[in-house]
């Protein structure tokens, strides 16, 4: 009996030095267990019952998601999502265009391109905090710069109520978001480009392509795998919106909730506040569930896709 | 250690040990609002510190959009303040249910509070707030501007109406009017429905004998839309404070604002005259009423560390002279029986006249009880009036909406 002892202190030990690299990782694993995995897991939980925030909690089993889906969120649910949906199609498209624009651009430059670069990542280093309260002056119908200019040279019409209009607030708001954001894939993209080995380049040119050819058939399929990465975040950033529209319009994510998103209509339900149809810890803990499921497969999903580009 | 080393260092114990003291003799009371008021506060702290020398004030002001949410996020956490400032009716409920503030008729005095004001700030028949202003919400004019075009109060909405087309037609803008912020779009409305709507009619709403859906309420619905040639451009994306500062600085001649508004009004142009006017009603003959409605009230955080300083802090805003403070420095209607406003103070004299003889008995909007569920009709006005002011919605479609989201759980009108 005492023999066994020694050996089952010698097998942990030996496990130990086998698979030292745990040791190492156990603190960050920690760590990420109490501020992810476990708020993760409790929120699941929280999605089965009726809680107010304070007081007691009531366990509904799938009294909330059925609030969500058929109930009295069913509406705003659907809106929010359709708009997330806009987000990213926008968001993308702009992403792609202007950014890998001014990246070919940035790429054929030889002077000056780190002025350049400095001068596009610029907003990006801004908080949204501060980039919300620049434009709440900027698109200020009465005195902002940007109405302002419009009248000054001529064309009134095109002074709008910017943040006012429930046609133009949330297009306004991807406008702005996507001057904070234009700054990461023109980086990205440049780097990629720059990845590109010159010999390619060079064999294109002696078969006599040029210009928009070397680009169309060159570049463009090189730099697919970038493009899929950035789709991928493109689609993260878009569903988990909310600081910027919360900076710009508040929780209430108006006029007649034409700016709410996924993360406004959580936040709102979850904390309450003015504009709240229905609230409840349980019921924001649901809709947070729901966006994660949302999220996580289609990321998945574009992931995969992404690494078939890869050569 | 020589000498000089040795007295510093007993100096600085003793330094250490009385400033040590004097931290642990000192008891901090925490009180979060959405009112923006420290000067006031620390005048309040400097009163009751001449009976209470140990007591100091930590107050916290948040924007009133958010006060809600951060509020019921501090409280969870257990890091919420020892005097809560609630929101009247449904606002003091969600806390006494679960008992997270203390019950306070049996322990302060509310002898100087009529009995109405202390209704928003019950349950079930216990007291759990100090009520600490009523606030009416009415029509601001710039004096001056009317003297000029020889304009008056007007005494029915027709006139009001022509007073706008007078002005516009001199190149002033009537109304600078905020329609970004639904909470004010809301009371905009049931300041207007109090008048055209009229006392009898909105007692049969609360009391389910009259419909949102009825012709008369879509009629008062109309009547905001009468107003919108008369409001300034993008006015859709003009915000409150936005109002406050455009109104005083003369970009329109009239604007809607609450009781809380004068203060800004007088901060921006102190050298200009405002004068104010309920909502005129459609017949002479008719009478006009305030949307009157108590704010808020001081609660006690049952969870509070500091109970015993936190009651001292309490008692004095049950005080004639906290309600006179309140008063003279907020410029806001005090519900402590008695309190009168300085003869300087106009717009406060009319406002407390405003609540004397022209209170609704009952209200429909924020702090009724038609918001006491969800959807709350604050809420659902608020959107609406901007779907309404947009296109997007007609009266009608909003009436109907109004009806069907309060019926879904207000009793009187599930019929």
């Amino acid at each position: 009996m005492n023999s066994e002892i020694p050996t089952r202190q010698s097998s942990f030990l030996l496990f130990i030095r086998k698979h030292n690299y745990l040791l190492l990782v156990l603190p960050a694993l920690l760590l990420y267990t109490v501020f992810i995995i476990y708020p993760f897991l409790n929120s699941i939980r929280y999605s089965f019952f009726e809680w107010s925030g304070v007081g007691p909690m009531t366990y509904i089993g799938l009294g909330n998601y059925h609030t969500i889906f058929f109930g009295a969120l069913q509406e705003f649910f659907v809106r929010a999502l359709k708009h997330n949906l806009f987000a990213f199609v926008i968001n993308f498209s702009l992403q792609t265009i202007f950014g890998l624009g001014l990246a070919l651009a940035l790429y054929a430059v030889t002077k000056g391109s780190n002025l350049y670069k400095t001068i596009f990542f610029l907003p990006n280093t801004l908080s949204t905090v501060i980039v919300g309260f620049l434009w709440n002056l900027l698109l200020n119908p009465q005195w902002g710069m940007v109405n302002r200019f419009f009248e000054m040279v001529g064309l009134d019409f095109l002074s709008r109520p910017w943040l006012g209009d429930p046609k133009l607030a949330l297009p306004t708001i991807l406008a702005v978001s996507a001057w904070r954001g234009l700054g990461f894939p023109i980086l990205v993209y440049l780097a990629a480009l720059l990845a590109i080995p010159e010999e390619y380049v060079e064999a294109a040119k002696i078969d006599g392509a040029k210009g928009f050819q070397i680009i169309r058939h060159i570049y463009i399929p090189l730099i697919l795998p970038t493009t899929f990465t950035l789709m991928t975040l493109s689609f993260i950033w878009t569903f988990n919106m909310f600081d910027l529209i919360f900076a710009l319009q508040g929780a209430s994510a108006g006029p007649n909730y034409a700016t709410d998103v996924l993360g406004t209509l959580f936040y709102r339900i979850t904390f309450g506040g003015m504009g709240s149809s229905a609230t409840g810890m349980g019921l924001g803990a649901a809709i947070a569930v729901v966006i994660f499921s949302v999220l996580f497969p289609v990321s998945y999903l574009l992931n995969r896709i992404s690494k078939k580009f890869e050569l | 250690m020589n000498r000089k080393q040795l007295t510093f260092m007993v100096v600085l114990c003793l330094v250490l040990l009385v400033a040590n003291s004097a931290l642990a003799r000192t008891q901090t009371v925490s009180l979060w609002n959405w009112r923006g008021e420290t000067e006031f506060w620390a005048a309040v702290e400097k009163e009751i510190r001449k009976e209470h020398p140990e007591i100091r004030i930590d107050y916290r002001t948040f924007i009133p959009t958010e006060y809600d949410s951060i509020l019921m996020v501090g409280m969870q956490s257990g890091e919420g303040p020892d005097i809560i400032t609630l929101r009247g009716g449904p606002g003091v409920a969600k806390f006494a249910e679960p008992g997270m503030v203390e019950r306070l008729d049996k322990i302060l005095d509310f002898s100087l509070f009529p009995e109405g004001a202390l209704t928003q700030a019950s349950m079930n028949a216990g007291v759990y707030g100090v009520p600490f202003a009523l606030q009416t919400y009415q029509i601001y004019y710039n004096k001056e501007i009317y003297a000029k075009y020889g304009l008056k109060e007007p005494a029915t909405w027709d006139q009001l109406i022509e007073n706008c087309r007078v002005l516009q037609a001199n190149g002033v803008t009537p109304f600078y009017f905020q329609g970004r912020e639904g909470w004010g779009l809301s009371l905009v409305q049931t300041t207007i429905g109090a008048s055209i709507l009229g006392a009898e009619w909105i007692t049969g709403l609360v009391k389910g004998k009259n419909a949102f859906t009825d012709p008369k309420f879509i009629d008062s619905l109309y009547k905001v839309l009468e107003l919108k040639p008369f409001m300034q451009k993008n006015f859709e994306a003009a915000s409150y404070s936005d109002m406050q500062m455009a109104f005083p600085m003369e970009k329109a001649a009239m604007t809607f604002g609450g009781m809380w508004d004068v203060k800004s009004f007088d901060q921006i142009a102190p050298e200009k005259e405002w004068g104010m006017f309920l909502v005129p009603p459609v017949k002479k003959t008719d009478r006009p009423y305030a949307y009157a409605y108590m704010d808020g009230a001081y609660g006690l955080n049952s969870a509070s560390k500091n109970r015993e300083a936190a009651l001292k802090v309490l008692e004095f805003t049950t005080s004639a002279k906290f309600g006179q403070m309140f008063v003279e420095f907020n410029q806001e209607i005090s519900p402590i029986a008695g309190i009168q406003a300085p003869a300087e103070l106009t717009e406060l004299q009319q406002g407390l006249k405003f609540v004397e003889h022209h209170a609704l008995p009952d209200i429909y909007g924020v702090r009724s009880v038609l918001t006491f569920g969800v959807p709350d009709v604050h809420t659902l006005l608020g959107a609406g009036m901007q779907a309404i002011l947009s296109g997007e919605k007609t009266p009608k479609q909003l009436a109907e909406e109004l009806q069907t989201g309060i019926a879904s759980w207000y009793k009187p009108f599930q019929k």
